[in-house]
């Protein structure tokens, strides 16, 4: 058994800032606070370069429960990447705030959790990781203290309560029925379980799962926490933990291979796409908007995530296009952030107001509805080939017929962006998120260019 | 070398922020002819052997043998050419554009990449990405620089096109999946085509590729995203959009579906040839009715489009003439070049009319041979090209489809073919029309506010003219380089 | 034909090439395209001498010059791609001359339709080539005789219908009447050299495919004699004098119809150079009428010759090449050759109405001798080229004596009535050409317009109303989920933003309100997984 500490550098340099983040904050004054957003982000440097290295390292099993594989270097590195990009768009909007310091670990702590979710073979583990990757992000929700933010934290949270809680007695029931918690032992003790105990166990497993991925039925906080908490957050809960999410739903699947999972995945997957796809019609609130554009790139997410264990692209496609997608969503959010506005009518002109700004949000929007050479192209190409190559060509369609309808409300986005009138004069988009979002909108590019690199490496 | 020829236009679009605004549209002038110069030499070198020259294969996405996989052969030589000389042509006809100059010839550069890279690409996901790029530039063209109902035509038309190139992706994988080992790489699949064996899933693959490559061309009954979106569109983007995309659709008929699926494509050569014989009639007949010159144009692409899918069809009749069928392919290629040229032409001259008086109704006109004679010469002769008048490049393009189609020899070809024939007399019909209503006659309400074309739009719509003109009369030069390539996909389909 | 003459046509070798790579095609100049040749250049010259006098700007004279070279190819043409070339652009130049003056509505819409019913024709000959190409794999014309069958007859039948449209032969021939439109000089030469003339020099061309159907002589034969005798009635009922010559054209050229179909081919080329002759010599004074309102004594001099050679008067060329027609005729059927002698007699009957005109007042104009040279060598030739019909030149023997005494005898007769009588029946059913224009727009062109029309209406409403529905469609369903999924939210949120920002009634709101809606809704949706999970389980 492998208990080499050295095996989750990445995990304890973030931890290690988290602490030391904590501890100085309750030491430096106010304004000097700024110094924990350095000491975290540096923290997420070094994870970065440790989960690199780690990531050129044969596949192994750490703590009997951790597995380090291509899923959780991509994991891994997704998430601290996307926290990084997370912690520079909070920077400006808690500066000065009297719980700055609290505020970045926070985000470490969720990340953290976020990590554990999609690294971990065991149920136990998965359900620490759950509530680790959770209770932080409820807390961040309600951080601005306003109405819409305290309503959305606390939606939130009762939403995650209930779906957790349904995890729980599934890993409970599975545990009973699968004679262990480890994967592997899962899958042995699947084959002689009776069906429909796994089923009822499975899906309640998912329940917790979906609830973090923001897919149907645990979706219902999407909306309401993007527009109610502070933008920074919003970005992060809807981007960083799902990676984990859909890592671990992965994990899962391919490692237990319960039966019916791809029907119930598959299902899971048409509704949540078609749900999101057509509730973002005719949203005014470009924040509300993206949240059901999350909604609905989940269940994207989910094709390849239905096919674990039937074709060798789903893999690659989970993991490209939840990295694609994490690069793409911060893009947009710190667009929003950037300019500050909320309404659609109030991006008129943007292109000619700050043209770098509006061509990210061009390249973010175009990348969501899946135009080549954007990251999330690939991941689409990845994940129609995965339900193909599984037999699920119903579903490559449904996907299909609904990538074309999501044209729709993101074009709506993209069109007044060239208008002629730029009612953004006032804007003076905030340096740092706009550094982020022209960052996010390369990388996108550069993702969907460089796949071949990318897909190697992983 | 070829590399370079696909992304000069883009890197000269980047470059195009720091140009100074006079100089715009004489940097995108010089980029195109720089480009065509290119396509040209090209051409000469690989002269009219068979075969591909300028091939580059560069890994890109290892995992799924997705390459960077570009070449030129007798097929895609003409369409590049023609696609430089129609880039070219627009950049001289907009010289005179003020609104937003330099968004407009970035957007058109880049879209000029896009066109030579698809007619370029041998791997399926870079035509792939190159094919749906086209239709996001296309959408700006027409947002920004549309007329009336420009949003909503722009929108049809993206949502249209974009169901119709993920329809496309779906079948592309369907390929990459029926292979073995799985690739995306052209000339891989063309070697050893997929599905062996398994004829159902390659009837499913053509159904996808063809309904993307259909929609695009388009096809009745998948066409009616096109007038709108001509009609809203600025000249040089109908232009384009009319001369060079529409050739996407049936330029990956050729290159895709016939060589990768030869078996499906022998068995459904028979819903070829009817959709390619209903898109000739409905697309002749509606276009009679237009009162609008553009939607008119546009429906006579439905039209010219429509021979080009008859003669495919009729390519893979069982126990048709390998001889005839091979001059209905090289016929099919031509009209492909030959309808980019005529008709980048038609939507330029009905950009100049509604340049002057802002209106495309045909009844509002008439007599315009007065106040523009040369205005009324150039339309006379593009619409004698476009009905198929020997000596231009429609009627050796159309000739050959029918005679090849007829000669075929089977019964469903001889039939289709003589009922398409029937296409060439209401294009006569439709565009005699045209000249009466427009050109000739007493002068209508709007005549007297069309003033004569001026020097860029001359120099722009002359070279289109004079190129179709060279074409019908000797067609050698581009026959010869067809020819190769035809007798190669007459191959592939029957084996 | 005679050695002499294949002598001198036989130095001229056939120019081999191919247009399309693969498909042999070519010019060539044998005995036929020779005469045709030397014809269309003679003809050529006298209406362009003519027509410099009139004052007509260059793009009349590029136009015609075009015209005449697109004849020559088609003479020439040794395959069915450079004949089409040919036919199609002739036709062409036939639009764009007949509205030469195109300022006028009316005379835009002659060409349109003469345009568009001899392309109508030419369709036979587009679907002629790919059977060519089916059944002889070849597109030469000396190939087309040994194609298989069925092709064979389906090229003949497209060969058949292009000749009879192009030709005006029946029931095309309204659109010679609408080619009036143009200036005279073009008529002059429509009539004689070009256009009308190619149908019937195809079908001389083309005689042994003819032949090798069976079929297709006879119908041609048919359709030759049923349009020399109807277009000639046609003819005589006229009032206007280039109507009256238009219809004659279709007459006169049923001869030659006739004499492909009955294989007398020296007689028809014989008939097509002599009616060459008169046809142009009578437009161009017909011409010089109308456009001056009157003419000199040279001009009814030989307005009166090529009427005369017209009516079949001997020693007049057309007496002999008619006859020599008729001969061959009579060696293939009695009843043709009854009906032709009917049709011959009808010619000298509208030929003498022709006469007719010079008996009328008009002013007296002088005509230059730009002008006058060229119309005395049209007469000469109109009087004269009857040699053609001599034993020894075009090689066939001719009609027999008595053959030639009596319609020579019937010739004289008829037009001596008609100028005595000075007044002939003139039906509507002949002035109005058999009606035919307005069947043919009753029967194809409104149709054709009707169809148009409900095509473009099923196009727009239908579909492209189901791609638009099916957007709405879409549209409706995502106002369905808003109502569903929103409403709620934007409900509560709205509601909380109003009511008040304390801490207890935000807490308060969702445990009473809505958030168990979402824990229904998620507990549903839950417990559906779970039954999926079982059955696919």
């Amino acid at each position: 058994m492998n208990e080499n500490p050295a095996d989750l550098a990445p995990e304890l340099c973030v931890l290690i800032a988290a602490v030391l983040g904590l501890v100085n904050g309750l030491f430096l004054p106010r304004t000097q606070q700024w110094r924990v957003a350095v000491i975290c982000a540096a923290g997420l440097v070094a994870g970065l370069a440790a989960a690199g290295v780690a990531a050129t390292r044969a596949d192994l099993m750490a703590f009997d429960a951790f597995m380090i594989d291509p899923i959780t270097h991509v994991t891994r590195i997704a998430v601290l990447g996307s926290t990084l990009l997370a912690v520079v768009l909070a920077a400006r909007p808690v500066h000065g705030h009297p719980r700055e310091s609290e505020h970045y670990v926070l985000i470490l702590l969720s990340a953290l959790g976020t990590i554990a979710l999609g690294a971990t073979s065991d149920l136990l583990v998965l359900v620490a990781a759950y509530l680790l990757a959770s209770i932080p992000a409820y807390a961040l929700a309600g951080f601005g203290k306003d109405a819409p933010g305290t309503e959305a934290a606390l939606k939130y949270y009762l939403m995650g309560a209930l779906l957790g809680v349904l995890m729980l007695g599934g890993v409970t029931l599975l545990f009973g029925v699968g004679r262990g918690t480890g994967y592997p032992v899962l899958r042995a003790g699947f084959a002689d379980a009776p069906s429909a105990a796994v089923a009822v166990g499975v899906v309640a497993l998912l329940a917790g799962l979906l609830f973090k991925a923001g897919a149907v039925p645990g979706h219902f906080w999407v909306p309401d926490v993007t527009q109610g908490a502070p933008p920074a957050i919003a970005a992060y809960v809807t981007t960083v933990p799902k990676i984990g999410a859909f890592a671990a739903l992965y994990r899962f699947g391919a490692e237990t291979l319960p039966d019916g999972w791809p029907v119930v995945v598959a299902v899971v997957a048409a509704a949540t796409m078609t749900l999101g796809n057509l509730a973002a019609f005719g949203q005014d609130n470009v924040r509300r908007l993206l949240a059901y554009s999350t909604v609905s790139q989940a269940g994207y997410l989910l094709v390849p995530v239905a096919m674990a264990g039937r074709t060798d692209l789903a893999e690659p496609a989970v993991l490209y296009y939840v990295a694609a997608y994490a690069v793409t969503n911060l893009g947009a959010f710190a667009v929003v952030l950037a300019t500050g506005r909320d309404d659609l009518a109030g991006y008129t002109g943007l292109l000619r107001g700050s043209p770098l700004v509006g061509l990210s949000l061009v390249v973010c929007l175009l990348g969501f509805i899946g135009t080549p050479p954007t990251a999330v192209f690939v991941g689409k190409v990845l994940m129609f080939g995965a339900a193909l190559d599984g037999d699920y060509a119903w579903l490559a369609v449904v996907a299909a017929v609904n990538t074309v309808a999501s044209v729709f409300y993101y074009l709506r986005w993209i069109v007044p962006l060239f208008g002629r009138q730029p009612s953004c004069d006032t804007i003076h988009p905030s340096r740092s998120a706009a550094a982020v979002a022209v960052a996010a909108a390369v990388v996108s590019v550069a993702l969907g260019i460089g796949s071949g690199i990318a897909l190697a490496a992983s | 070398m070829l590399t370079l020829v696909i992304f000069l236009p883009l890197a000269a679009a980047l470059v195009l922020p720091g140009v100074p605004r006079r100089a715009v549209p004489w940097t995108w002038t010089g980029v195109s002819a720089t480009e065509l110069a290119l396509v040209v030499a090209m051409w000469a070198v690989h002269g009219t052997g068979g075969g591909t020259s300028f091939e580059t294969d560069v890994r890109w996405i290892p995992s799924v043998r997705a390459g960077y996989h570009v070449g030129v052969d007798g097929l895609s030589l003409p369409l590049l050419a023609m696609t430089a000389v129609l880039f070219t042509s627009c950049a001289v006809y907009s010289l005179r554009q003020t609104r937003r100059v330099r968004a407009y010839a970035m957007l058109f550069l880049f879209l000029e990449t896009v066109c030579v890279g698809l007619f370029a690409a041998l791997d399926l996901l870079l035509f792939f990405v190159f094919f749906d790029l086209s239709i996001v530039g296309m959408y700006f063209v027409i947002l920004l620089w549309g007329h009336e109902n420009r949003a909503r035509s722009a929108l049809m038309f993206f949502l249209y096109t974009f169901l119709g190139s993920l329809v496309l992706l779906l079948g592309f994988i369907g390929l990459y999946l029926g292979a073995d080992p799985h690739t995306f790489d052209m000339t891989e699949l063309t070697r050893t085509p997929p599905f062996a064996g398994s004829s159902g899933l390659a009837g499913l693959t053509l159904l996808a590729v063809g309904i993307g490559l259909g929609i695009k061309t388009p096809v009745v009954p998948f066409h009616t995203w096109l007038p709108p979106a001509h009609t809203d569109a600025p000249a040089a983007g109908s232009a384009i959009l009319a001369g060079v995309m529409l050739k996407m659709g049936t330029y990956g008929l050729v290159r895709i579906a016939m060589p990768m699926l030869p078996d499906a494509w022998r068995r459904y050569a028979l819903v070829m040839l009817v959709v390619g014989l209903v898109s000739v009639l409905y697309g002749a007949f509606v276009a009679l009715a237009q009162d609008n010159v553009k939607r008119l144009v546009a429906y006579t692409s439905v039209n010219h489009m429509g021979y080009i899918v008859l003669a495919l069809g009729a390519a893979g009749v069982p126990g048709g003439d390998a001889d005839a069928q091979r001059l209905a392919v090289t016929g099919a290629v031509t009209q492909m070049v030959s309808h980019g040229l005529v008709t980048g032409a038609l939507f330029l001259l009905c950009g100049v009319l509604h340049d002057r008086a802002a209106s495309y109704d045909i009844g509002r006109f008439g007599g315009i041979a007065r106040p523009a004679p040369v205005y009324a010469g150039l339309v006379a002769v593009a619409a004698f090209a476009s009905l198929g008048l020997p000596g231009l490049s429609g009627f050796i393009a159309e000739f050959q489809i029918l005679a090849g189609t007829i000669g075929s020899g089977t019964t469903a070809t001889a039939v289709t073919g003589a009922l398409a024939v029937t296409g060439i007399l209401v294009t006569a019909a439709l565009f005699l029309r045209l000249l009466h209503k427009v050109v000739l006659g007493p002068p209508g309400e709007l005549t007297s506010r069309v003033t004569d074309v001026r020097r860029p739009e001359l120099a722009a719509l002359v070279p289109l003219l004079v190129l179709s003109l060279l074409i019908g009369v000797v067609p050698r030069v581009l026959l010869d380089t067809i020819e190769p390539l035809s007798a190669m996909v007459i191959a592939l389909v029957g084996r | 034909m005679s050695a002499a003459l294949r002598g001198v046509w036989g130095v001229v070798p056939p120019q081999g090439m191919e247009v399309i790579p693969g498909w042999t095609s070519g010019l060539a100049v044998d005995e036929l395209s020779g005469i045709l040749l030397v014809t269309l250049v003679v003809v050529l010259v006298a209406v362009l001498a003519y027509a410099s006098g009139e004052g007509y700007g260059a793009r009349f004279f590029v136009l015609m010059l075009v015209f005449a070279a697109a004849m020559a190819v088609t003479v020439t043409a040794s395959d069915l791609l450079v004949l089409l070339m040919g036919w199609e652009v002739m036709g062409a130049m036939s639009y764009a001359l007949i509205g030469y003056v195109w300022s006028d509505a009316e005379r835009v819409r002659s060409a349109n339709v003469a345009f568009l019913t001899t392309r109508a024709a030419d369709m036979g000959l587009y679907m002629a080539a790919g059977f060519a190409i089916a059944g002889a794999h070849s597109l030469r014309l000396d190939d087309l005789p040994h194609a298989d069958e069925p092709w064979r007859s389906l090229v003949a039948a497209g060969v058949v219908v292009a000749a009879l449209g192009k030709s005006a032969q029946l029931p095309f021939s309204f659109w010679l009447s609408r080619a009036m439109a143009g200036p005279s000089p073009v008529s002059a030469l429509l009539h004689s050299a070009t256009m009308v003339v190619a149908g019937a020099y195809l079908l001389l061309r083309l005689r042994p495919l003819l032949d090798a159907t069976g079929w297709a002589a006879t119908a041609v034969s048919w359709a030759g004699a049923l349009t020399a005798l109807l277009l000639g009635a046609v003819a005589l009922a006229q009032r206007d004098l280039k109507q009256l010559l238009a219809a004659s054209t279709c007459a006169q050229i049923g001869f030659m119809v006739l004499a492909a179909g009955a294989g007398a081919v020296d007689g028809g080329t014989a008939q097509l150079v002599a009616h060459a002759a008169v046809k142009s010599l009578l437009f161009l004074c017909a011409g010089m009428w109308l456009a001056r309102r009157g003419s000199d004594r040279w001009v009814d001099v030989v307005f009166g010759v090529g009427a005369i050679a017209l009516a079949g008067v001997p020693p007049l060329s057309l007496w002999v090449t008619k006859d020599e027609v008729l001969a061959g005729v009579g060696e293939q059927s009695s009843a043709l050759l009854a009906v032709a002698f009917a049709a011959s007699v009808l010619s000298a009957a509208y030929a003498g109405k022709a006469l007719l005109w010079l008996f009328r007042a008009g002013e007296r104009v002088r005509v230059p001798w730009s002008q006058r040279v060229p119309l005395a060598g049209l007469a000469i030739a109109a009087a004269g080229l009857g040699v053609l019909g001599l034993p020894g030149i075009l090689g066939e023997p001719g009609p027999d004596a008595w053959e030639l005494v009596l319609s020579g005898v019937l010739a004289v007769v008829t037009v001596g009535a008609v100028l005595t009588v000075r007044r002939v029946p003139e039906p509507a059913w002949g002035l109005q050409w058999l009606w035919l224009e307005r069947v043919a727009v009753v029967g194809v062109v409104r149709p054709g317009f009707a169809v148009a029309r409900a095509l473009a209406r099923f196009d727009d409403q239908v579909v492209d109303g189901a791609v638009q529905g099916i957007a709405r469609g879409g549209l409706w369903t995502a106002g369905l989920t808003r109502r569903r999924v929103e409403f709620r939210v934007d409900g509560l949120v709205g509601a909380v933003g109003r009511a008040a920002r304390s801490l207890a009634a935000l807490a308060r709101r969702p445990q009473t309100g809505q958030l168990h809606l979402y824990y229904a809704q998620a507990a549903v949706v839950l417990a559906v997984l779970v039954v999926i999970a079982v059955l696919a389980g």
